[in-house]
């Protein structure tokens, strides 16, 4: 029976159709995934899944826009807390605290990204760098409202009957990773995503064509600030609770590098980082107990591991895994395919 | 001693052939000059003999020493002044501080030659402390030549120095250099828009066209010749 | 009164300190155009490496010159290894490089000396001096330290105003190309300035190790606050470091003392962003049009 079909699947043309396409794979896969594994890997698959939503909203400022931010982090902050709060205080169902999350994360995207709007390069940088740092001790000075170091506790989502709760979550999780990835795709493909290419590029000659840089920038920082906080909504309901110590430094540094791993600019490099994000740290985590080192030295190996990978990548493929492993597979798959059916014809088609 | 050869050169830029086999000779104590269209190669010669741009085949020598595979900073150390294309005077530094820097890798020994220097240029010595923001045109050139003059080169680059120079300037200059490489027995190799000037200093003529060179004669003969001019050089 | 009084030496002893980090970054910033989010971190290390002299009953002032001279190795192998491929790629690579040598060697000195926190000597009293009938809040060693780091700005007006060395090292900040064609070695230039940077920051380190205690992390609110120096003085100039430094120590100082100690950071994010809504580029930063 001949297979020579399967060399012929190509993802579909029209840009709304192929983002629905690579979005639901990719959220079917760890779909089967959760079905299939025990409920520990559940929880796994909700935190990739919540990575991927800030990665996405990263992936689009400083891939797509050029804006260089260290503080999504603190958006993710803003998130939690809202959504934290709201679901503390009333009660609404999960989707309306996590529209919460996004609509707060949105603003506050706004109200740093218009001073951030003048700033470029190591200056912008240095002032999101402020934020990472500053906004939590925000949540310790009001602790009454905020709870303080302890931090809010929130109740994970109750799942219809007969659904394991985190396996609900996850569900959860994914879904809103695939409404982000389509919502983001279309951006990126729109005059929008066109504006914000086009101010990264030059932005003197994109002010020259009549796009406004600041609106642009500020909506970028808005768009990728709103996605932090719908990260962060589900983080909290994630780990049951927001507290400061959850959104410090490290993670607005982790968030950029996952970024970068994936490859800085490209929306389906999301589900990499995201990945690299969660299973790192376990991966640490094992190492450590081979060593038998103490306990917290394993989050010492984990850093360690990003920031060596992090300059190496940097030195070796300055696109990122994506671009790497993405140049690749093509090149395998054109082998393969030369192999075995020298015949057919070379097709220009595009892997993604 | 201070011959220059360029022997077999060629350099690209991507998939474009800048040069393409070019040979020439640059002898001792004379001007040899470097002329054709826009884009001929020119200035891709003289980064080529400098090193900023490496060449894919061919050899580059002074005085029998091989120079192509030397970075930069060891070409310029052999002796070889390079006058860039815009003339690269560092704008915020002084123009003391731009002299300075033209002999910096010469401290052991002579003492650079700053006076003579300015006696050259006597407008230099007159706006010394100032930043070489403030020069002219002209004035810059004069800065940059000067510059590279500190290091008591043996072969000197020149590329365009009359470039948005105002024509009395320009012949100024040009009768100061031709002054100059008599007298220092200084080799210059110079690449010039300004044809008919260029060609009353030199003494050897080389036409380059879409990078290779077309023409390799006496500046004299080249002057003379109608034909060639008209053809190559446009007037 | 004298609360203001206690608050303005602390702000100025602590300004001191922010002032040396922004001077390393401003080093480097006008050697390579880059920002090194690491020097905190690379501080830190050095100053790690005195204290276990320290700890071996090795003298504070040999452990001093260590940690001076570890800094500038470090500064010197980093350049060299790590930021000599990405200096000519566009900005973000260096940034990332530069977070993921923070984020290393934070977690490497995690590693290597644990992640408590240890006391470093300060050699000098840190008890307050006394003045008539009353104990200010500026000591010895504060003397030490405001006398240390203006002993480093003088050092490097003199080196960059009259030396060799530092003509080199501005020209090859200013047209790195053309230096190369005025036989000025470039890379090693640029080698030397991130190792001058990286001793500085290592003062700091030093000086900031007595106050804070020393721990993987301790330099992370330092370099912040450096930063904010840096910035609010404009990257570009050493003087506009140093003032930077003085007045973030004041104005986090009057924060900190008048607002409640937790809200610093919160400070620092204020002011820089009300300086660089003003003044994008920093105060002193002439204003560069690009020519289209």
């Amino acid at each position: 029976m001949s297979v020579a079909w399967i060399w012929r699947l190509r993802l579909p043309n029209q840009p709304m159709l192929r983002h629905l396409t690579l979005a639901i794979s990719g959220g079917a896969l760890l779909f089967v995934l959760t079905t299939v594994l025990s409920s520990f890997n559940d929880y796994q698959v909700a935190q990739i899944g919540v990575y991927a939503v800030a990665l996405a909203g990263l992936t689009l400022l400083t891939g797509a826009n050029g804006q260089i931010s260290l503080g999504n982090g603190a958006f993710m902050a803003v998130g939690a807390y809202g959504a934290g709060l709201l679901l503390a205080h009333t009660d609404v169902p999960i989707a309306v605290a996590l529209l919460l999350a996004v609509a707060v994360g949105a603003v506050a995207g706004v109200v740093i990204g218009i001073p951030a709007s003048r700033l470029r390069g190591p200056y912008l940088a240095g002032m999101t760098l402020a934020l990472a740092v500053g906004l939590p001790s925000m949540v310790t000075k009001f602790s009454s409202v905020f709870g303080g170091d302890q931090g809010l506790s929130i109740a994970p989502p109750t799942p219809p009957n007969g659904v394991d709760p985190e396996r609900w979550l996850a569900w959860i999780v994914l879904l809103c990773v695939v409404i982000v990835l389509v919502l983001l795709g279309n951006l990126m493909r729109s005059r929008f995503g066109r504006a914000f290419r086009a101010v990264r590029d030059d932005e003197v000659a994109a002010s020259l064509v009549g796009i406004s840089v600041a609106r642009t920038q500020v909506l970028a920082f808005a768009v990728s600030a709103g996605c932090a906080g719908l990260a962060g909504g589900l983080f909290g309901l994630t780990i049951g609770g927001a507290n400061p110590d959850a959104f410090n430094v490290q993670l607005s540094i982790s968030l950029l590098a996952g970024v970068v791993l994936g490859g800085t600019g490209s929306l389906f490099g999301v589900w990499w980082g995201a990945v690299l994000l969660v299973y790192v740290p376990q991966w640490a985590t094992s190492v450590a107990g081979t060593l038998n080192l103490q306990t917290g030295q394993s989050s010492n190996l984990a850093l360690l591991f990003y920031g060596v990978v992090l300059v190496v990548v940097m030195l070796a493929a300055p696109g990122g895994l994506q671009g790497g492993i993405r140049r690749l597979t093509t090149l395998f798959v054109d082998k393969v395919r030369a192999g075995i059916q020298p015949s057919l014809p070379s097709t220009e088609g595009e892997h993604t | 001693m201070a011959q220059l050869e360029v022997d077999g050169l060629s350099v690209d830029y991507g998939a474009v052939t800048a040069l393409d086999d070019v040979s020439l000779v640059a002898a001792t104590g004379e001007i040899t000059t470097v002329l054709g269209a826009n884009g001929a190669g020119k200035t891709t010669l003289l980064r080529a003999i400098s090193g900023l741009v490496r060449a894919r085949v061919g050899s580059v020598r002074l005085d029998g020493h091989e120079l192509s595979r030397l970075p930069v900073e060891e070409v310029v150390r052999r002796g070889v002044a390079h006058v860039p294309e815009g003339r690269g005077v560092i704008e915020e530094l002084t123009v003391d501080d731009n002299l300075r820097l033209g002999a910096l890798w010469r401290r052991r020994g002579e003492r650079p030659p700053v006076s003579e220097i300015f006696e050259l240029f006597p407008l230099l010595a007159e706006r010394h402390r100032r930043l070489a923001a403030t020069l002219s045109g002209g004035e810059r050139q004069a800065l940059a030549i000067g510059r590279a003059l500190m290091a008591r080169p043996q072969v000197l680059l020149l590329d365009e120095p009359s470039l948005g120079l105002a024509p009395l300037v320009t012949a100024q200059l040009m009768s100061r250099l031709a002054a100059l490489s008599t007298s220092q027995g200084l080799t210059v190799l110079l690449v010039e828009q300004n044809v008919r000037t260029a060609l009353s200093i030199a003494s050897r003529a080389v036409v380059l066209n879409l990078g290779h060179v077309v023409v390799d004669d006496r500046a004299d003969i080249v002057a003379a010749d109608a034909d060639l001019r008209r053809h190559f050089l446009g007037f | 009164m004298s609360r203001f009084l206690d608050l303005t030496l602390g702000g100025v002893t602590y300004g001191a300190i922010y002032a040396a980090v922004a001077l390393a970054l401003v080093l480097i910033w006008r050697a390579t155009r880059i920002l090194n989010f690491a020097q905190g971190a690379m501080a830190m290390f050095s100053t790690y490496i005195a204290s276990s002299l320290v700890e071996r009953h090795v003298s504070y002032w040999v452990a001093l010159v260590v940690a001076l001279a570890s800094g500038a190795l470090i500064g010197a192998v980093v350049e060299r290894v790590v930021v000599r491929p990405v200096e000519r790629r566009p900005p973000l690579n260096a940034v990332i490089v530069t977070l993921g040598l923070l984020v290393a060697i934070e977690a490497l000195a995690g590693i290597i000396w644990g992640g408590s926190l240890r006391s470093f000597p300060s050699y000098f009293s840190q008890v307050g001096l006394v003045v008539g009938r009353t104990r200010l809040a500026f000591s010895h060693f504060d003397v030490y330290v405001v006398c240390a780091v203006i002993v480093v700005l003088l050092g490097f007006v003199i080196l960059f105003r009259f030396t060799d060395v530092g003509l080199r090292m501005r020209a090859s900040a200013f047209s790195p190309e053309v230096s190369r064609l005025l036989g000025v070695r470039v890379g090693r230039t640029l080698t030397l300035g991130w190792a001058l940077a990286s001793m500085v920051g290592a003062l700091a380190g030093v000086l900031a190790a007595p106050k804070l205690f020393l721990g993987p992390n301790f330099m992370d609110a330092v370099f912040i606050y450096g930063f904010t120096a840096a910035v609010i003085g404009g990257l570009e100039s050493p003087l506009g470091a140093v003032i930077g430094g003085i007045v973030t120590g004041l104005s986090l100082s009057y924060v900190g003392g008048y607002l409640g100690s937790s809200l610093d950071a919160l400070g620092a994010l204020v002011i820089v962003m009300i300086v660089l809504m003003v003044r994008p580029r920093g105060i002193f930063t002439p204003i560069a049009e690009r020519r289209v």
